[in-house]
């Protein structure tokens, strides 16, 4: 199932239980504009390449547009769409006044040299730079773009538009970027993750956990949850995995990637596989790599507890189902890994606001907005005895629902 | 003005009538000339006459509770009206006004009954031409009423703005 047939599922899913008619499912998946732009350029070599750009701005009921730019050989206009609407679900979960987008280019961006890199953003901002903006629609990273791609993206906006650090976030720090934006998924992944287990009388404290992918998430998710006295045994990235059953050490973990790019040679107890890593018997287990990871194939084996969708989409809707049959609690993506939007937020209200916060006023806003969801979701799935997954997209579309009802069409 | 045996067998209405018949029936036919925007027929009327269009248009239109007119269709040369009430007594079920100038011929009930007395073939012929006529526009009529049913009036969409607010409002708490 792609992307976007899962993203349709789960929508239909809610709002079968919200009762909504097909007209105004409809009004709510049809996007507002969908761009899709021609990025010609001149490659080092001398050869003309030819790139295709979208950038889809599904809605703004409830503010600009929001969501990531991804530079990646399958992005195609039907997945770029189904993640541009989630971010709509997404920024609504959380609360923030934004609407959602996503957008990117497909190419593969390690082919391509770094000279090559920067004026394929560049012309790909010349494409764009009359629909995005602070009060319009306003990108961040994504799958192959990072803070220097961001910068890139500012400077040539402002070559049109005049000062404007607000028309990005995920910036540099050097470039009104904003404290704690890195660590942000990852921390909220384990904020949240506390969060779930307090609801049943648990805590961080002694909890094992697997985490797969050791990337921008899954190590700061490691980092945070290690430093509450949780016992991560097990982590893996693109080389495979390290289980130990006393606990890993997780800034040994950190350091080693800092010097060696990866977790290959880091010392453990017992290699395992990332397969092997997903049916751990753990207490929870954290997907915070890549999608689909979790399918109708392997759901059945999962021993963890509780689920975290640190990652887009891990688990398959029929996993879904299985492990929902299997009274496993899943804390869905759209909540669980909405950290990184919200420090977004923060950095776009710094920036327009010209003030810098440091770090620690950033954590304890991330911790505010994600408690504050996450305890609205759990009530509304408590009240209505619905999975979490289903309350999320209910509070997601029922707020977009509201600014619409509200505004008008 | 008579018209024509030939252009007379011309009609959907009168084909298939030979010439001795059709000799019969341009005796009873009476032509009129209408100006642009003259009604011919009125709705509620009860008039056994067979109207034929020989030059110009006309348009067909009916009165509903909602709105005062209902255009339903446009005639032209060559097409009937009046058929309903000329094959059973009954009101006009719409009206029909000239778009521009207009000739029509009509075709008194009487006549027809006459026809049927000493022609009774060419008779036959006229209404089962008539029939088929009905049943063209019949077979329009079932047409619209499907896509009229597929498609919610302009009450339900009110409705289902309303249903939209009390499903994020009323229901819920966010």
């Amino acid at each position: 199932m792609s992307s976007y047939e899962s993203a349709c599922h789960y929508f239909e899913n809610a709002a079968t239980v919200m009762d909504l008619s097909p007209n105004m499912k409809k009004l709510l998946l049809t996007p507002e504009r969908e761009v899709k732009v021609q990025v010609a350029m001149k490659m080092d070599n001398g050869e003309i390449a030819t790139f295709v750009g979208y950038r889809m701005q599904h809605n703004s009921a409830r503010g600009p547009m929001k969501g990531g730019l991804r530079f990646h050989p399958e992005v195609d206009a039907q997945e770029v769409l189904a993640l541009a609407s989630l971010m709509t679900w997404k920024t609504a979960v959380v609360d923030i006044p934004y609407g959602g987008a996503k957008g990117g280019i497909t190419v593969a961006p390690k082919s391509l040299s770094p000279n090559e890199l920067e004026l394929m953003t560049r012309k790909f901002v010349d494409e764009l730079q009359d629909v995005i903006g602070p009060d319009k629609d306003i990108p961040a990273p994504d799958m192959g773009t990072n803070a220097q791609v961001m910068a890139w993206i500012v400077n040539q906006f402002e070559k049109y538009h005049g000062f404007n650090p607000a028309c990005v976030t995920g910036k540099p720090l050097e470039l009104h970027g904003a404290d704690g934006r890195e660590e942000a998924t990852g921390r909220g992944v384990g904020l949240l993750t506390a969060a779930m287990l307090e609801k049943f009388g648990r805590s961080l404290k002694g909890t094992t956990v697997a985490i797969q992918g050791f990337g921008n998430v899954g190590s700061f998710a490691a980092e945070y949850v290690h430093a509450q006295g949780a016992k991560v045994v097990a982590i893996s990235d693109i080389s495979g995995g390290k289980y130990s059953a006393e606990g890993i050490d997780i800034s040994a973990a950190l350091n080693y990637v800092c010097d060696h790019r990866s977790l290959d040679g880091f010392p453990s107890e017992k290699q395992i596989s990332n397969e092997e890593l997903l049916t751990l018997d753990v207490d929870v287990l954290i997907p915070a790599a890549l999608g689909g990871v979790l399918t109708h194939e392997n759901a059945g084996e999962v021993r963890a507890r509780y689920v975290v969708e640190a990652a887009n989409g891990p688990i398959t809707p029929d996993a879904d189902r299985i492990l929902q049959s299997k009274e496993i609690v899943v804390l869905p993506d759209i909540l669980a890994n909405a950290g990184g939007v919200t420090v977004s937020y923060f950095e776009w209200v710094q920036n327009r606001q010209y003030f810098k916060w440091d770090i620690e006023r950033t954590r304890t806003e991330l911790a505010k907005t994600l408690t504050a969801s996450f305890e609205k979701m759990w009530d509304l799935a408590t009240e209505k005895r619905i999975p979490l997954r289903t309350a999320a997209y209910l509070m997601g579309i029922g707020r977009v629902g509201r600014a619409t009802v509200l505004a008008g069409i | 003005m008579n018209m024509l045996i030939n252009d007379l067998t011309t009609l959907q209405i009168f084909q298939g009538i030979n010439n001795e018949d059709a000799d019969l029936i341009c005796q009873s036919l009476k032509t009129s000339h209408f100006t642009a925007g003259q009604s011919i027929l009125n709705e509620g009327e009860c008039i056994q006459t067979l109207w034929i269009i020989l030059r110009g248009e006309c348009i067909v239109s009916r009165s509903s509770e909602a709105s005062e007119s209902h255009v339903l269709a446009t005639l032209k040369a060559g097409d009937v009206f009046g058929e309903m009430s000329f094959v059973r007594t009954a009101p006009h079920s719409a009206s029909i006004k000239s778009i521009g100038d207009v000739t029509a011929c009509c075709y008194d009930r009487n006549d027809f009954l006459n026809l049927l007395k000493e022609r009774p073939e060419a008779a036959w012929r006229v209404t089962s031409n008539i029939a088929a006529v009905l049943a063209e526009r019949l077979r329009r009529m079932d047409t619209w009423v499907c896509d009229l049913v597929d498609r919610p009036n302009a009450m339900e969409h009110r409705d289902e703005w309303q249903s939209f607010r009390s499903a994020v409002y009323t229901n819920w708490t966010f």
